[in-house]
């Protein structure tokens, strides 16, 4: 960092050297300006704690700075540290009007609840659904289901840069399920595209013609993977989950559903068969949840039949994956019941169980000590559809290829 | 163990002569080390510190070192659980300082290896330059700006968002 005047060109550093042997030594921490020098891993020890939308705006005071706040190893300091100390969830409204109801962030840690909005999300005009959130980038998806529906489109972005970047579409037929998650190994982003090529058939012994296929934002490129566990499987009713370093997703087929996982570093697919058997319905999903408790995948099984009181069991997976290999089990952790009818069972909201229920608007929380209480996220969502794990972050999709930013968003949107 | 009765000096660069016990001591990694180096019986000669710093660093360490012998004392009950918010409120009122001695706290900490120092410093100055202008930010930090006109106004309009007001 160059010092503000006209003659001196010397580092900090060497004027301190010189001036220590000629000055009494009290005033050599006030050369050059009001304040003491401050080196750069200290500048780092106090930038790594500051919000994105001041570090992008940090980019500008000098090129130093710039080249700092632009390098992956600060990258990685500050969303450590977001991490740490600031985890957020974005939740989606159930609710939801197409034309309004935005996105919110919500702290994670925090009792008394701060929400806020995400502008860069607020230009797409929730006319899309957020396929996975990991590690800074969220990637995004608008399908066209309709001729004169609008032109479909899929995302990478980073809701806090407002950084964006088009996926290019394979031409492939109509897509079963999607995941999106980062290879922890080598640090690549990657998105998951499940389809079918056949009309599935109602026989499960016949192939049904699923496919998987990975794009990675390092090769910019789709490729297909080896899918023969999806084989026998037909539908994927739920939101994927990503944790650990893979995708996991409910695979119905045969007679009961499996949990389906892609391993993002190996890009391979496993079926891990679930601890229960379920008699075979119409929606399965609504009868178990995909979702991470105390650090683990978990699945909640509800059972019973649908007119009398139901009983719930709360398994974790031990393990990882399942890819090559690696070993894995299930623990049960508790279960729950009977509970009145009418009560199901949506996701995980800091380790309690979150429900829907019939005779109620608001849902309803399972408190750690069995207590039913009413969820609500003050002050304007109280009912959460859809929650997915964010933490802000510099993270760029690659200086080359990324698009400046709300304009081309609304480039998009615009196009209907 | 060492008793906490018993206390050393550490002299400033401005020759000034400081008074510690040895549990405030224990807060520096720095002077710790030392410590095992030369023995208690030497005076720690600390130049990197003026006098007008040494003094808060000694106030803070004082005040951790009481904190911590407090909660050893009653297995904590002394404490009490508002006791780490209190603490937390006094490191922010302790920081309230202008600048200048700020940055020579931090530069401190640094030297002298006081972990929780250090970060509430660095937090305290977070929090300071959180909303700052990159004009307010260079004035602060002392740096020259060495964009041109033309690549400062690029970078300005390609995230007008960021420079807009909340």
């Amino acid at each position: 960092m160059a010092i503000a005047g006209d003659n001196l060109c010397l580092p900090l550093e060497i004027i301190h050297n010189i001036l220590k042997r000629l000055l009494p030594v009290k005033s050599v921490e006030r050369i050059g300006g009001d304040n003491p020098f401050l080196p750069l891993d200290i500048i780092r020890n106090i930038l790594k704690r500051l919000p994105v939308k001041s570090l992008v705006r940090f980019r500008a005071v000098c090129k130093d700075w710039k080249k700092l706040l632009q390098s992956p190893y600060f990258i990685a300091e500050h969303y450590h540290h977001s991490a740490h100390n600031n985890p957020l969830v974005i939740c989606t409204d159930f609710s939801r009007n197409p034309r309004y109801s935005p996105l919110c962030l919500v702290p994670y840690k925090t009792e008394t609840v701060e929400v806020e909005r995400i502008p860069a999300m607020d230009s797409l005009r929730n006319l899309y659904s957020i396929i996975g959130s990991s590690n800074g980038l969220l990637c995004v998806i608008r399908d066209g289901i309709y001729n004169d529906s609008p032109p479909p489109w899929l995302l990478l972005l980073n809701p806090a840069t407002r950084e964006v970047r088009q996926v290019p579409r394979s031409a492939k037929d109509k897509a079963l399920g999607w995941g999106f998650g980062l290879c922890p190994v080598v640090r690549d982003y990657k998105i998951v595209r499940i389809y079918a090529t056949n009309r599935p058939s109602i026989k499960f012994d016949e192939d049904g013609g699923i496919h998987g296929e990975v794009f990675s934002l390092r090769t910019g490129s789709w490729k297909e993977v080896e899918s023969g566990a999806l084989r026998r499987l037909r539908a994927f009713p739920c939101h994927p989950l990503t944790f650990n370093g893979a995708i996991f997703w409910l695979g119905w087929g045969e007679a009961s559903v499996k949990i389906v996982s892609f391993d993002l570093t190996m890009e391979v697919f496993t079926l891990i068969p679930t601890p229960f058997l379920i008699p075979l319905r119409t929606n399965p999903s609504s009868q178990i949840v995909l979702d991470v408790y105390e650090n683990k995948v978990a699945v909640l099984f509800q059972y019973g039949d649908m007119l009398e009181p139901s009983f719930m069991d709360l398994w974790v997976l031990e393990g990882g994956s399942g890819a090559c290999g690696k070993s894995w089990g299930w623990t049960k952790k508790y279960s729950i019941g009977p509970t009145s009818w009418g009560l199901s069972p949506l996701y995980f909201w800091r380790n309690e169980i979150v429900f829907r229920y019939i005779h109620e608007v608001h849902l309803l929380i399972l408190t750690a000590n069995r207590e039913l209480k009413r969820f609500n996220i003050y002050p304007s969502i109280n009912n959460v559809r859809q929650k997915l794990d964010y933490v802000e972050s510099l993270m760029s999709m690659d200086g080359d290829s990324f698009c400046p930013t709300l304009a081309r968003i609304e480039e998009l949107s615009a196009r209907e | 163990m060492a008793s906490s009765s018993k206390t050393i000096t550490v002299v400033s660069s401005d020759g000034d002569e400081f008074e510690m016990t040895m549990k405030a001591a224990e807060q520096s990694k720095l002077i710790t080390h030392m410590l095992d180096e030369f023995g208690v019986s030497d005076k720690v000669p600390l130049y990197n510190v003026n006098s007008e710093t040494m003094a808060k660093v000694m106030e803070y360490c004082k005040k951790h070192a009481d904190h911590e012998a407090a909660k050893e004392e009653d297995g904590g009950a002394a404490i009490g659980a508002g006791g780490e918010e209190e603490l937390k409120k006094w490191d922010d009122e302790f920081l309230k300082v202008e600048n200048g001695l700020l940055f020579n706290i931090i530069l401190a900490a640094n030297y002298l290896e006081i972990k929780s120092l250090l970060d509430s410093s660095c937090q305290a100055v977070a929090d300071m330059i959180k909303g700052k202008t990159p004009e307010q930010i260079r004035e602060i930090f002392n740096i020259k700006n060495d964009f041109t006109p033309e690549e400062e106004a690029k970078l300005r309009s390609e995230n007008e968002w960021a420079f807009q007001e909340d």
